[in-house]
């Protein structure tokens, strides 16, 4: 695979799931506190 | 009638992504990203991500919540002469389910022809042979007794999901989410370890940035992200207005969208991994495998199974695991759908659950009949390339006309930024207001002209002119259900829709 496609799928990915780990951890931090 | 409630937020979240994460993440999303310019169409996906599907996603779960009330309820508490907007939302709901039933019918079927993998070598004449499919949608011919089948068994499933609401559907999600995702990592990894993987994943991420100078690309890009965020349904109305009004919907939406779109990514490395190792082994070119839809789904994939190494035990077993994937996301999708439609009908008229499960589902299985004969695949086409498409997209344009400009963007943003954990900015008002609508119009404009320059799939025009005759049945049937008399005859003023915003539970 060339660099540019390791780049996006890696890049992709790191958002995508980067994200909705991060908003998930917002979310259980909140009912944690409750 | 109380209104049901979600056991737990998580119950909400993973309801409303099953909703959202439905067959188009794995045969619409991966075709889409590859033809319009692979690894650079994410570029105008993300886009599109931020600026289309997470506002309006946000302004849906704010109407339902907010008002506490179905997609029409909540238009009629905008102003009366909205409510048809929500009608011709959940209609187009229903009529989808009717034929989505049928594929997940299918889909039954072929789990069972996975078990000894069945389709063989030819898939694509197993397929045909399979729908025993007739010449054109002029040819319906009669009703193919395997799909019938499960057709019916996709109706008893939605069903026992739904007969208990909120309570049996967070028992199902919690299973029928998580599963398809796990199952797509294993599929992907599978496909990663083939050899020749590599090049089908070359061609799905390498970035041809030229394809970004074309307006293809980002309408397509918008058009992805509406399409498989179940908005303009009246999903994500129902779905929020299961919550209590402190509910968090910011972070929600966050999650739901991501969550969707991650899904979506999965699916590409699983699809486009394995159309590698089966372009090497047939000494092809990628793009001479690639394929999208229904294609993909039964005759594509299925043929790639038939390539892979370690027998038919081996096969069988990835066969389950594929369908079994597309079962479990296809019916958070169907069900969500019903439930658009149940707590309209519910709202308006105080019919039972039991009651309307009832009667829909005998009605679904009849008209699903219709998509179950020999030509029924045409019409599928047919229904899903109108109602699915152009309803929806006249549904989200109302959508945010009404939500944007009527009820106020900015009495959105202050409402959801009260009740979440992370708020947004004031960028959310001028995307609900201004570029989203200019966007979708911009999409129906593109796509119809193109209808009248080329027509869909080449059918004859009588075929075409049904299609578009059921989108505007849906539009009048809509403004019917608007006419007739609530039986909780409440009045609903301006001044309420403010104050059901604003206050507190």
């Amino acid at each position: 695979m060339s660099l540019g496609a390791w780049i996006v799928m890696i890049g992709s990915g790191v958002i995508l799931f980067g994200g909705l780990f991060y908003f998930l951890g917002i979310a259980f931090k909140k009912s944690n506190k409750k | 009638m109380k209104r049901q409630r979600w056991g737990t937020r998580f119950a909400f979240v993973l309801a409303a992504i099953g909703s959202a994460a439905g067959l188009g993440n794995a045969w619409r999303f991966p075709y889409k990203a590859y033809e319009n310019g692979g690894g650079a169409f994410f570029i105008p996906y993300f886009i599109a991500l931020f600026i289309v599907g997470i506002p309006l996603l946000i302004a849906e779960f704010a109407i339902g919540q907010g008002f506490q009330s179905s997609a029409p309820k909540s238009m009629a508490k905008i102003s009366k002469k909205f409510e048809f907007a929500g009608w011709w939302a959940v209609l187009s709901a229903a009529i989808i389910t009717f034929y989505y039933s049928v594929i997940m019918g299918w889909i039954f079927n072929y789990l069972l022809f996975s078990l000894n993998v069945s389709w063989g070598n030819n898939t694509g004449d197993f397929f045909v042979s399979f729908l025993n499919r007739s010449s054109g949608p002029e040819n319906v011919g009669g009703i193919v007794l395997p799909i019938a089948i499960g057709l019916a068994l996709s109706w008893l499933w939605v069903y026992f999901i739904l007969r208990k609401g909120t309570s049996s559907v967070g028992k199902t999600v919690a299973w029928t989410v998580p599963l398809p995702t796990i199952l797509l990592v294993i599929l992907g990894i599978r496909g990663m370890t083939l050899e020749g993987s590599a090049s089908g994943l070359e061609y799905l991420f390498s970035p041809n940035f030229s394809q970004l100078t074309s307006a293809t690309t980002w309408v397509e890009a918008v058009g992805q992200i509406f399409f498989s965020l179940s908005l303009g349904f009246g999903i994500m109305i129902a779905y929020g207005s299961y919550n209590t009004k402190k509910s968090d919907i910011n972070n929600n939406s966050m999650i739901v969208a991501f969550g969707n779109s991650a899904t979506s990514f999965l699916a590409a490395i699983a699809v486009f991994s394995i159309l590698g190792y089966m372009a090497n082994i047939q000494g092809v070119q990628v793009p001479d495998v690639v394929n999208g839809g229904i294609g993909l789904a039964f005759i594509t994939y299925p043929q790639a199974i038939s390539l892979l190494p370690g027998g038919v035990i081996v096969q069988a077993i990835f066969g389950l695991l594929f369908f079994v994937m597309l079962l479990t996301l296809g019916i958070d999708s169907v069900f969500s759908l019903v439930e658009a439609v149940e707590s309209a009908f519910s709202d308006k008229f105080l019919i039972t659950k039991k009651k309307f499960l009832i009667t829909f589902i005998t009605i679904g299985f009849l008209l699903g009949l219709f998509f179950s004969t020999q030509g029924g695949i045409f019409w599928l086409d047919i229904f899903d390339h109108f109602v699915g498409t152009y309803s929806l997209l006249v549904v989200g344009i109302l959508e945010t006309i009404i939500f944007g400009w009527y009820v106020g963007a900015d009495n959105i943003r202050e409402y959801v930024n009260s009740v979440s954990e992370i708020k947004i900015g004031k960028w959310f008002e001028y995307a609900l207001k201004y570029v989203i609508p200019i966007l979708l119009i911009f999409v129906f404009v593109r796509g119809a002209i193109e209808e009248f320059k080329t027509p869909y799939e080449g059918y004859e025009p009588w075929a075409l002119i049904t299609g578009v005759s059921i989108v505007l049945l849906s539009f009048v049937v809509g403004i019917v259900f608007t006419i007739l008399k609530p039986k909780d005859k409440k009045d609903y003023t301006k001044k309420e829709l403010l104050t059901n915003l604003e206050s507190e539970e």
